[in-house]
């Protein structure tokens, strides 16, 4: 990459951390991959800063927080209303 | 009394800052006044009067009105509460507090173009100085004004934040308005020397005993005054009262919290606040060191307060509804400008004003305040603040801590409430501070992609040299945001307690993978409940064939076994219809998993269209993982089947080995088809609960997996696959989770 090329040159007291930030672009496109396909369409191109994926990556956590616990409160409804003898078991394995 | 030491500590500053900023000079004056209020009831009609006033006087005289008035305050002040907002809840009290000090300020003035006493004189005088200060010090604390404001508002407010989060603005509104009007009038109309000198000499027994005076009569004269009150409002405002423009500011701030329909009011008045709240805000900011250690101090102070206050009863007045239809509407005209540039603003300012070691404090306070607003403005702008806050603190500030946990939601509102010219300024200065974060970011982000290159290119030293600089800052300010978006990464990381940044990242990707399988499969748990009917009848029993049939598919996708059976089971509910319905709880769309899942379906809705496709084949592509064995057994074990690990192994030990290891590595999409898989398959009233056990096991595992090792989510599957172990389950699919539970 020419940037970090030329950021290497501008003094040499980077190039330690541009080996970090070579792991760390990588690391965050790969975070990027990982987020919906909305959230990245919303940007203009594939070239997104870091903090935008990183937050993008925060929100997404954070839905998929609240998802997880909405699904966990139906589907404990579910094991709750539902009774079968596999239920009470299910349930019983579930309070250990 | 810990809260006259901080008053005393408070005028000490004062002092202090009064030495060191001629334009500060007002502010003695004036920090006492919002802490001391009384309410006076004489007359039938109801005076309120700050302490204040005895401050104002108190420069004058000489003696520190701190020091005077500390006995009086906490008491005078609650009392005044209770009574005036006895049919106001707890948490409005703090904003009528502060609308109530405010107001009395104004009186004066109005005293003065009516009632011309001896006693009124040093007011007047006082009145004008402190207008003219006030202004002096506009000019030059512009930019202090707005926060520091929030910082008296915090101080009464944090106590309303903290008890109350829903708005019983309504209430809150009428008192104002009742103070408000009644201060009007008090001015325009009655003897307020009496009275004034009373409140001031008084003990404070004897004002709360005013002040006890029942509310109703308030409400009675509320109405009655009601009308007049616009004028009166307007009165005191010529007579260049500042303090009726901080009665202002903090009603503006009220407004935020509730947007009530409002009727057609006088809007002259709410001019005239607007326009005075310049000079208030101003003052205000003079007080704003002081407003670090105080607002604490007194806010601990008010919370008691507020609490011995909650046990007063509420009763409902007539004339709320007017009062409410006022407010409302006052509210209404401030807030369209105001309202947009709230959130904003103070999520931007947060930042800025961390960075100003100066007005640290100021951006405590904002920051606590906007916590307070987020309560009420929703999880995003808590998110936001919570992040600004993060920052702050890494900016060493440790004061900011108390402060937020006393965030007043009121006093934030205040800020951009405060008045139009106060509004356009804040606006102005949000939207520099927008445009500065926003395009910022994008220019920094061009600046990396653009600058780079310039330096890369440029041959000449000095263009370079310039280059590099540019370069620097921007470099350095991306940097600083990348970490802040880091830290708020790890937050939201449980056990994470990284300090390298990759391996930061590292963990961030794996849980995220985790989470979204988590998700997924409880999705697909909870959403095998919802249709049952969606299943094809043909379905249950053919998901070895159809694995066979979809195995190229799968093969590409680089999953074993589980694509087939979930396209096949696309038909079916969970794929399909647990995102939909999700759709609505959380805008999250579906994860590319998800996605893929969906280029299935349309596939597999052909074949299914096709019944006969879905009728068992030979398999044209041998499936990457041995499931013939166990692929047709749909049966259950039985839920004792503890044993059941032996079993399993036999069942193919030498060909689950390394295929299915490969394969299954790549976990997340694998467990969701297996899952899917199983779950698509067999819609029996057994394996749905498998299912949700899964899920649940999931969810438990997921946050409280010791080892946080979200990689390969080896423990997860362990985790599920023994619990599942225990249930009847299709055995090819036990064969899998035993297999990962033996890998582990």
């Amino acid at each position: 990459m020419s940037s970090q090329r030329s950021r290497s040159r501008q003094s040499v007291g980077v190039s330690s951390r541009n080996i970090s930030d070579d792991q760390i672009n990588e690391l965050v496109s790969k975070l990027q991959q990982l987020l919906p396909e909305s959230r990245n369409t919303s940007r203009r191109s594939d070239k997104v800063s870091a903090a935008k994926v990183l937050q993008e990556t925060c929100n997404y956590i954070r839905s998929l927080h609240r998802e997880a616990d909405d699904l966990s409160e139906r589907l404990s409804e579910l094991l709750a209303t539902t009774d079968t003898a596999q239920a009470a078991l299910i349930r019983n394995l579930l309070m250990q | 009394m810990p809260l006259s030491e901080l008053y005393r500590m408070a005028s000490g500053k004062i002092d202090s800052s009064q030495e060191k900023n001629p334009s500060c000079s007002t502010e003695l004056s004036f920090i006492p006044e919002n802490d001391f209020v009384e309410l006076v009831w004489e007359n039938g009609q109801i005076m309120v009067q700050g302490h204040s006033n005895r401050a104002r006087r108190a420069p004058i005289c000489g003696s520190l009105p701190s020091h005077r008035l500390q006995s009086h305050i906490p008491r005078t002040r609650y009392k005044e509460i209770g009574n005036g907002t006895s049919t106001i809840k707890i948490g409005n009290f703090g904003t009528m507090d502060s609308v109530v000090n405010e107001i009395p300020i104004s009186v004066p003035s109005g005293e003065i173009g009516l009632n011309q006493d001896d006693d009124v004189v040093p007011w007047l005088n006082y009145s004008i100085d402190g207008s003219l200060q006030h202004d002096y010090c506009s000019d030059f604390l512009p930019e202090l004004s707005g926060v520091t404001v929030n910082e008296q508002s915090l101080d009464r407010r944090s106590v309303a934040s903290q008890l109350i989060r829903d708005s019983h603005a309504v209430p809150l509104h009428c008192l104002e308005q009742e103070s408000v009007s009644k201060v009007a009038m008090a001015g325009g109309r009655e003897d307020n020397r009496p009275r004034s000198s009373a409140s001031r000499l008084y003990p404070s027994s004897s004002q709360s005993q005013q002040c006890q005076i029942s509310s109703s009569h308030l409400r009675s004269k509320t109405s009655d005054n009601f009308d007049n009150m616009s004028n009166a409002t307007h009165n005191v405002i010529c007579g260049d009262s500042v303090r009726v423009s901080t009665s202002a500011g903090g009603f503006a701030s009220s407004k935020m919290q509730r947007e009530d329909p409002a009727l057609p009011t006088s809007s002259s008045g709410y001019m005239n606040f607007s326009h005075f709240l310049r000079p208030a805000t101003s003052f205000k900011a003079s007080i704003r060191n002081i407003g670090g250690r105080a607002s604490s101090g007194v806010s601990s102070l008010e919370r008691m307060g507020s609490n011995e206050k909650v046990s007063v009863s509420s009763s409902s007045n007539p004339t709320e509804s007017n009062l409410n239809d006022f407010c409302g509407s006052s509210r209404r005209r401030i807030n369209p400008p105001c309202q947009p540039l709230t959130i904003p603003s103070k999520v931007d300012t947060t930042p800025m004003e961390a960075k100003l070691l100066q007005e640290v404090h100021p951006a405590e306070l904002l920051e606590a305040i906007q916590h307070g607003d987020a309560s009420k403005n929703g999880e995003k702008a808590m998110q936001a603040l919570n992040e600004s806050a993060n920052k702050a603190q890494t900016n060493g500030e440790k004061n900011i801590e108390p402060l937020v946990a006393s965030s007043s939601v009121c006093s934030g509102n205040s800020v951009e409430k405060t008045s139009d010219d106060r509004a356009h300024d804040l606006k102005r200065k949000c939207r520099d501070t927008e445009e500065s974060e926003g395009p910022s970011e994008e220019v920094e982000e061009e600046s990396v992609g653009v600058k780079r290159p310039v330096p890369a290119r440029g041959g000449t030293g000095s263009k370079r040299s310039r280059a590099a600089e540019v370069h620097n800052l921007s470099e350095r300010r991306r940097r600083d945001r990348i970490n802040e978006k880091m830290r708020a990464l790890q937050e939201l990381i449980p056990n994470c307690n990284k300090v390298d940044k990759a391996s930061m990242l590292d963990e961030a990707i794996e849980y995220l993978k985790t989470l979204q399988l988590q998700v997924q499969i409880m999705s697909m748990g909870a959403g095998l409940y919802m249709p049952p009917m969606m299943f094809p009848p043909a379905m249950p029993h053919m998901h070895a064939a159809h694995m066979a049939h979809f195995s190229p598919m799968a093969i590409g996708m680089g999953v074993g076994m589980g694509m087939p059976d979930l396209s096949a089971g696309s038909s079916g509910c969970p794929m399909i219809q647990v995102p939909s319905s999700q759709g609505a709880q959380s805008p999250v769309s579906p994860m590319p998993g998800a996605t893929a899942f969906h280029g299935m379906t349309g596939r597999n809705l052909q074949l299914y269209g096709l019944p006969g496709q879905g009728l068992p084949m030979m398999m044209p592509c041998s499936p990457l993982y041995p499931l013939s064995g166990g692929a047709v057994m749909k049966r259950p074990v039985g839920p004792d089947a503890s044993g059941t690990v032996g079993p399993i192994q036999n069942l193919d030990p030498g060909s689950c080995s390394k295929d299915a290891r490969q394969n299954i590595n790549p976990q997340p999409q694998v467990m969701e088809n297996i899952v899917a898989n199983s779950s698509m398959n067999q819609a029996s009233k057994q394996d749905q609960f498998v299912f949700s056990l899964i899920a649940e096991r999931l969810r438990i595992v997921c946050s409280f997996s010791p080892n946080k090792d979200y990689g390969v989510n080896e423990y997860l599957l362990g985790q599920v696959g023994k619990s599942l172990l225990l249930f009847p389950f299709p055995a090819w699919l036990k064969k899998i989770f035993s297999y990962q539970c033996l890998c582990i």
